[in-house]
C-alpha cells in the first residue's frame, strides 16, 4: 500500500475539515480520520501533528478538554471554535484558488492561454 | 491580544501543560499499538512498532511545545542556572568577577554623575544661554571679617554700572542668607534669598499663586517657594493674604514661586544638603534699593 505524506500547508486545512466533519475528536482519531477518507494515500506524522494541534490551541482555532475514549482512557479531545470554522473557510477558498491555478497550469496545451 | 494571553496563560500553568502533552502523546502511541492488536500483530511487536512509527517523543513534545514561543526564557533559565552553578564551583572566579564589575559600573557611574551635573542638567530657568552671573570679591571676607554679607549694599555701583549699560535686558543683584524663621514651633534657620525687585523679571518666571516683587513694593513683601508653601502653610490658596515673620520682621506673602524654580541653583544636591533647609531657598525677599541705598551712603 503506497502512502504519501501531506503536502506543504495543508495539515491545518485538513485537521479543520476533519473536525468540523466529526466535531470532537482526540489527536489519534483526527489521524487516523485523515488517513481512512483519504482513502488510505495520506499519512499523517505525529511530529506534526501535534505541533499542528497546539499552532493551532495558540490561534484559537480549537479547544482542547480532556475527556474518556470508549475504552476508558484519557485522551485530549479538540473541538472546533467559531474562529476556526472562520478559518476553514479561508483555507478552503485559498486552497481553491491554488489548486485550480495549479491544474490549469499542468493541463495546459499551450504555452500562452488562448483569449 | 487574545493570542498573547493564551501564550501567557501556557506559561504560567507550564509544567501542567506540559505534563498534558505528554500524556497525549503517550497515549497515542498506546491507542495505536491496540489499533494494531486489533488487526492480528502479538502485544510486543504491536508496542514496538508502535513506537518505531511515532518517532522520538521528546522531540515531538518540545516542538510542539515550542509553539507557544517561550523556549529563549527556558534557554535564558538554563543559561542562568549553568552561570550561577560555574561561579558557585569557582568561589574566587566568582569574587573577582563581580569586584570587576562592581568597580567598573562605580566608576562609570561616578564619572557620568559628574558630566550630568555640569553638562548635561540645563539651568532651570528659560533662555538660559543669556544668564550670566557675575561675582563680586570680598576683601573684608578674605582679610577675616565676619561682617554682615546680606544687609549691605551689593556691588552697588557694578550693578548700576551694567543696568545702565545697553549690553543687558536687565540687571538684578541678589544674596543668599541663613534667617531666622518664627513659627508656632519657635524659630527655625532657613535659606532667603534677597533680591532686587527687578530679579523675576530678570528669571522669567511666574508664580504659581500671587504675583512677584513690584517696583513700589515696600520691603516688607515675601515670595515663597512652592515647598515653603506647601509644606508650612499647607498649600493655603488665600496665602496672599498670610504674612511670615523672617528676623523678628513681618512681611506680607505676594506670590508662590514653582518647585522647578531653584534659585540659586546648585548643580550637585550634595554639597548644600547640609544647609538650612536642604540647601533650597525658601523665602525671596527684596533688597533695599539700590537709590536708597546709595543716599545712605
Amino acid at each position: 500500500m503506497a502512502t504519501d505524506p501531506i503536502p506543504p500547508g495543508t495539515l491545518h486545512l485538513l485537521i479543520l475539515k476533519t473536525l468540523d466533519v466529526g466535531s470532537e475528536m482526540h489527536g489519534f482519531e483526527i489521524a487516523e480520520a485523515i488517513e481512512r477518507v483519504s482513502g488510505e494515500v495520506l499519512t499523517v506524522e505525529e511530529g506534526s501533528l501535534y505541533p499542528a494541534l497546539q499552532r493551532m490551541l495558540l490561534k484559537g482555532w480549537v479547544t482542547g478538554t480532556w475527556g474518556t475514549t470508549e475504552g476508558n482512557r484519557r485522551a485530549r479531545y479538540y473541538k472546533l471554535t467559531a474562529a476556526g470554522r472562520r478559518q476553514l473557510a479561508r483555507e478552503l477558498e485559498q486552497f481553491d484558488r491554488v489548486t485550480g491555478a495549479i491544474v490549469r497550469v499542468i493541463r495546459a496545451t499551450h504555452a500562452t492561454p488562448a483569449t | 491580544m487574545r493570542e498573547l494571553w493564551r501564550r501567557l496563560a501556557v506559561l504560567v500553568r507550564w509544567s501542567t501543560v506540559s505534563r498534558d502533552l505528554d500524556a497525549e502523546l503517550r497515549q497515542h502511541v498506546e491507542l495505536r499499538q491496540a489499533r494494531l492488536i486489533e488487526r492480528g500483530a502479538a502485544a510486543d511487536d504491536a508496542r514496538a512498532m508502535a513506537r518505531r512509527r511515532f518517532g522520538n517523543m521528546t522531540v515531538i513534545r518540545e516542538e510542539a511545545m515550542s509553539v507557544w514561543g517561550w523556549r529563549w526564557l527556558g534557554q535564558l533559565a538554563q543559561d542562568l542556572r549553568f552561570g550561577a552553578r560555574t561561579l558557585r564551583r569557582d568561589p574566587t572566579f566568582a569574587a573577582s568577577a563581580i569586584l570587576t564589575l562592581g568597580l567598573a559600573t562605580g566608576a562609570t557611574t561616578a564619572v557620568f554623575s559628574i558630566v550630568s551635573g555640569l553638562l548635561l542638567r540645563p539651568l532651570p530657568f528659560p533662555d538660559a544661554d543669556r544668564l550670566i552671573a557675575v561675582h563680586g570679591r570680598n576683601w573684608a571676607e578674605d582679610r577675616g571679617s565676619t561682617a554682615d554679607l546680606v544687609t549691605g549694599p551689593v556691588a552697588s555701583l557694578e550693578l548700576e554700572a551694567m543696568a545702565a549699560s545697553q549690553s543687558f535686558d536687565g540687571v538684578a543683584g541678589y544674596a543668599a542668607s541663613t534667617r531666622h524663621l518664627e513659627n508656632a514651633d519657635g524659630v527655625e534657620r532657613i535659606r532667603v534669598v534677597v533680591a532686587d525687585r527687578t530679579f523675576f523679571d530678570v528669571m522669567r518666571v511666574k508664580p504659581i499663586v500671587g504675583r512677584t516683587f513690584a517696583a513700589d513694593d515696600p520691603q516688607g513683601v515675601a515670595v515663597l517657594s512652592e515647598r515653603t508653601w506647601r509644606s508650612r502653610f499647607n498649600a493655603d490658596r488665600a496665602i496672599t493674604s498670610r504674612t511670615i515673620t523672617i528676623d523678628g520682621s513681618v512681611h506680607a506673602i505676594v506670590g508662590v514661586m514653582p518647585d522647578s524654580f531653584e534659585f540659586p541653583y546648585y548643580q550637585t544636591q550634595s554639597s548644600v544638603a547640609s544647609m538650612p533647609s536642604g540647601g533650597r531657598t525658601e523665602v525671596w525677599v527684596p533688597l533695599e534699593p539700590l537709590r536708597s541705598s546709595n543716599d545712605a551712603q
